[in-house]
């Protein structure tokens, strides 16, 4: 299965580790061409956010385990997209 | 502190200081004297005490954070942040802060005494700078912190006198 993009549900505790960091263990990732972290929420503890990772065979499981060794907990996948090519979301007609 | 000068230095100089008053106050109120070796034992002790409380409690207060961050972002086993890279992370801070703090343990225990070593028979200076040194100490916390310089200097150097009294009845040397 050739895993296109991944948008998933990502939390972290405010002050470590930070944003960068995050990125870079993603980035390191077998099959990750490209990453977009952005904050959707924080309070005094955590911090929400939507992460979008793009590439060509992306390895799902070294990416999971990237995300949890950085210290961040991967609540959810969003949407995962699959293939040789990246299609969008079609809403439905009705 | 505001700036680059780390943190753990302030209380590594000030746990130095009273170091070297509790210790050394008595040789010097009680007639010995101060010599080069005094001086370098009271360091080393500041030094090696030092080294141990400031990792314990470094180490300690990070890894509390680690374990509240578990719970704020529910996982399931408690220690997969500190066994992971993070954990290491903390480690590593918590070693820095306490080989900066025991360093400045061991040269504000160190100076003080040397020049009272060197200033023989004036060795009473040691206790002098060692309570200026203090009130110095409070001056530089108080405009970091936005507190009334001074009531901190007085305070300090306050406090000073005392743990010097304290040394001078226990008779440690």
């Amino acid at each position: 299965m050739n895993v296109r993009r991944l948008q998933l549900d990502v939390d972290k505790a405010v002050h470590r580790p930070d944003l960068p960091e995050l990125a870079e263990a993603i980035d390191g990732v077998p099959g990750v061409e490209a990453v977009n972290i952005t904050v959707t929420d924080i309070d005094i503890e955590t911090v929400g956010t939507e992460v979008t990772v793009e590439g060509d065979n992306i390895d799902l499981a070294a990416l999971v385990q990237a995300i949890e060794t950085a210290g961040a907990a991967l609540h959810s996948i969003d949407e995962i997209v699959v293939g040789d090519r990246i299609i969008e979301r079609v809403p439905r007609a009705r | 502190m505001a700036g680059p000068f780390p943190a753990s230095a302030v209380p590594g100089i000030a746990d130095g200081i009273v170091n070297a008053l509790t210790l050394a106050s008595s040789a010097v109120l009680h007639g010995s004297g101060l010599s080069v070796s005094l001086a370098l034992r009271v360091a080393a002790v500041a030094l090696v005490t030092s080294v141990f409380t400031v990792f314990v409690a470094e180490y300690g207060q990070l890894r509390a954070e680690l374990a509240r961050a578990e719970r704020e972002l529910s996982f399931s086993e408690s220690g997969r942040l500190a066994a992971g890279r993070l954990g290491r992370q903390v480690a590593r801070e918590a070693a820095v802060a306490s080989a900066v703090a025991s360093v400045a343990s061991f040269a504000g225990a160190l100076i003080p005494l040397a020049v009272g070593a060197a200033t023989a028979p004036y060795s009473w200076s040691a206790l002098v700078i060692s309570v200026g040194a203090l009130g110095a100490l409070g001056g530089a916390l108080a405009t970091a912190v936005g507190g009334q310089r001074r009531r901190w200097i007085i305070a300090m150097m306050v406090m000073g006198v005392a743990v010097a009294a304290v040394g001078s009845a226990l008779d440690i040397t």
